[in-house]
């Protein structure tokens, strides 16, 4: 047990990172709210935004839910089951919406469904500031998650498999090969996805905020929206303390219930099945019309959204233009200039990234090292583990409160300093970072360290010249998915926004888009948007070069 | 010395003492503690009672890049990211190009410095991972299951090899293996270790 000090850092970290704050901040908010717990739970009935917002929270995220598996199942059979010209082409252009920052997804859809659309000017189709609209959305981005989890199971099974159950009695025909031979298999994927769905449109932000008007309200933007106009400061009095407490804890009941079922999904599915490489298994796309056609409005659907967010930052009031563009980067009038948010975004992106991939490392080493030892390193490895998924079951709004509330209780000055987002920034980006590099640590054969060690390489030389360049692919994942989060990161810097040090680009078109008045707002907004969203595409596009065969399942 | 392993005891009452430049073996059947005494002996193990004395100095507490033991794995461990010079030249603090040459030449792989792992044949993985054991010049090494993963045919004219370089080298060689012909091909002296008290041990 040498070393216990650097095993002991990361639970440090993330104690006073995630547990404190937290702890701290619903002590505060229960000394400054008038009435208790109980009461509190009793009054959320009373108001306006607060009556229906579990309801409604619950009742969207069903709903999504369902819609996304219904829509995203018969595309991840079709594309896991035949082999479609321009293959991972298709693949990626469906699975590209899971990576668009929720704000950039948001003015795709505002410019779809929207009043001032085609679809609601032209074609009489109105949804705006409907749970249909939100529902259109959340669709949108899950159903790539679908394909993400469910197509590999499909593609990869050995088909020696499928062949067997052919010529058994149990097997001789579709249906009953569906149930006894598809559904096992797509069973454990399947349900992460659908679990995930719900988590992610459960606390649903900027879409809802956006898309949802003055009337829909889930969880996370009825207390998102407490503190009016963002800007109430320190005191937890300004804030409807008692409403924030008995929504968020409502919040995070469901959604550690949800992460339970999702780790005992993973766990009751991890079944061994013999896996070939997907081009063996892929068979000839049928002749057929339905299939191509689907998939090309799918595509068509996958990419509208995106190409409505790019087109709209080339016109002003209708108007083809490049005046958005200009004013955005020439910084001629302030308000509109989008160089300093662009500073901020990278900046908090690159620390974030900086730092929560090392800390996630240290962590995946711990548990992956402690996991194998006597019983009590095995019990911290667990709880180790748990504590740095933690943050998965607090929303970014939450996540955000946490900042506020738990940290800026410590000094007045920290509510001006200019990192105090990245706090936020580094709770959320860490769970993702770690589910990367755990498996992938978990799964190197520890003889490559220890045959350094053998060879006079000290516990340094053997870090940076063997575990790192071993793991070299899942750390660029782990680093371009931490960057990615942070660049998109709404919730949390949306409701600490303090000080113009903290605009970031989501932010500013959130701000933008509350402006509809100023001519220049929305088109801005679309460039920020745009910026955003081709730097994300382009990352994805190179963190799936390094993704290890066999770990798409992962994140 | 006595090793046991969740409670289990593995091995007991052992006592081996290797001369200088002596190759031994260690035979004896799956599951009774050999792979486990190599990492003791190499460090990579604790927590087990007894003592390690190399050249008479007890080493127990010494950590194992700090021992002078070299080790080669039953599945060689050969580094996939760095090429076989690169491999051979990780236990040498600099790039020494000559030193790296000669030890090649040695293991009868000369000209093979730029080669890339996943291209050697197993024979040719073999001896680079023994090159590379041995170019830090250890005080002893250990070999476990060496040639495990080899054809039959194979085994047994690349045993001869092995004990060549180990004999050219000098090195004091510690190898354990379930295989008596290669022990006894390889080794001056063949130990056997045999199966634990049969009431503890299920293996």
């Amino acid at each position: 047990m040498r070393r216990v000090w650097l095993h002991s850092i990361p639970a440090l970290l993330l104690t006073l990172l995630v547990i404190a704050p937290f702890a701290i901040a619903v002590v505060r908010l229960l000394s400054a709210s008038e009435v208790g717990l109980i009461e509190a739970f009793a009054r959320l009935d009373t108001r306006y935004q607060t009556k229906d917002a579990l309801a409604f929270s619950l009742q969207l995220a069903a709903v999504s839910t369902i819609v996304t598996v219904l829509a995203g199942l018969p595309l991840a059979w079709w594309l896991g089951r035949y082999s479609w010209p321009q293959h991972r082409l298709i693949r990626a252009l469906l699975t590209t919406p899971f990576v668009v920052p929720s704000m950039v997804a948001t003015i795709g859809f505002i410019s779809l469904l929207g009043p001032q659309s085609w679809l609601a000017q032209t074609a009489g189709i109105d949804v705006w500031y409907s749970l249909t609209a939100i529902v259109i959305a959340h669709t949108w981005y899950n159903v790539a998650l679908v394909v993400r989890l469910v197509e590999p199971a499909i593609a990869r099974l050995d088909p020696s498999l499928e062949e067997a159950a052919r010529l058994l009695p149990s097997g001789d025909t579709a249906y009953k090969r569906a149930v006894r031979l598809w559904w096992p298999v797509i069973r454990p994927n399947l349900a992460a996805a659908a679990t995930l769905t719900f988590v992610f449109s459960f606390t649903s932000f900027a879409l809802v905020r956006h898309l949802g008007g003055p009337g829909l309200y889930t969880i996370e933007r009825a207390i998102a929206e407490r503190p009016f106009a963002g800007i109430s400061g320190v005191d937890a009095g300004a804030v409807d303390s008692e409403i924030v407490l008995a929504l968020g804890l409502l919040q995070l009941l469901v959604l550690v219930f949800a992460l339970w079922l999702l780790t005992e999904f993973q766990r009751r599915g991890r079944m061994w099945l013999p896996l070939a490489t997907e081009k063996l298994t892929r068979k000839r796309l049928p002749r057929s019309v339905h299939r191509p056609l689907i998939m090309g409005f799918a595509l068509a659907g996958a990419m509208a959204p995106l190409w409505f967010i790019i087109a709209g930052s080339f016109s002003v009031q209708g108007e083809a233009s490049l005046e958005a563009w200009r004013i955005a980067i020439s910084g001629e009038r302030s308000e509109w200039s989008l160089i300093p948010a662009l500073t901020n975004t990278v900046r908090f992106a690159v620390l974030t990234m900086l730092i929560a991939v090392p800390l996630a490392w240290l962590s995946a080493w711990s548990v992956s090292t402690l996991e194998t030892q006597g019983r009590w390193p095995r019990l911290y490895a667990r709880l180790l583990d748990v504590l740095v998924m933690l943050p998965l079951a607090l929303s970014a709004v939450m996540v955000g409160y946490g900042v506020l509330f738990g940290l800026s209780h410590l000094s007045t000055t920290l509510m001006m300093v200019w990192w105090l987002p990245l706090l936020a920034h580094l709770v959320i980006a860490l769970p993702f970072a770690m589910r990367v590099l755990l498996p992938a640590m978990r799964s190197l054969d520890k003889s490559y360290l220890e045959v350094a060690r053998t060879l006079g390489a000290s516990p340094m030389k053997t870090l940076f010249r063997v575990h790192v360049p071993l793991l070299r692919g899942p750390l660029i994942v782990a680093g371009i998915l931490a960057f990615a989060i942070s660049l998109g990161e709404f919730g949390a810097t949306w409701l600490l926004w303090n000080t113009p040090d903290w605009t970031t680009l989501p932010v500013l078109v959130d701000r933008a888009f509350w402006r509809p008045y100023q001519p220049l707002a929305r088109p801005v907004g679309h460039v920020a948007a745009t910026m955003l969203l081709l730097v994300t595409v382009a990352l994805f596009i190179i963190a799936e070069r390094f993704r290890v065969a066999g770990q798409e399942g992962e994140f | 010395m006595s090793i046991s392993f969740d409670g289990v005891v593995i091995l007991d009452g052992l006592d081996l003492t290797v001369a200088d430049g002596e190759v031994v073996a260690l035979l004896g059947p799956s599951g009774c503690g050999k792979t486990t005494l190599l990492r003791i002996i190499a460090g990579l193990e604790t927590g087990h009672s007894g003592q390690v004395l190399i050249d008479g100095n007890d080493v127990t507490a010494v950590p194992p890049e700090r021992r002078g033991v070299g080790l080669v794995f039953q599945n060689l461990a050969l580094f996939p990211h760095l090429n076989v010079a690169g491999n051979i030249s990780f236990g040498l603090g600099c790039k020494d190009e000559e030193k790296v040459a000669a030890m090649l030449q040695m293991v009868g792989l000369a000209g093979f410095e730029q080669r890339r792992i996943e291209t050697l044949s197993g024979g040719e993985a073999q001896r680079v991972a023994l090159a590379r054991a041995l170019i830090a010049e250890p005080a002893i090494i250990l070999l476990d299951e060496p040639l495990a993963s080899l054809d039959a045919d194979l085994k047994l004219t690349l045993a001869d090899d092995v004990r060549g370089i180990l004999k050219k080298s000098g090195t004091t060689t510690i190898h354990v293996t379930h295989d008596l012909a290669i022990a006894d091909r390889i080794s001056d002296r063949v130990v056997e270790l045999g199966p634990v008290r049969s009431d503890e041990s299920d293996e």
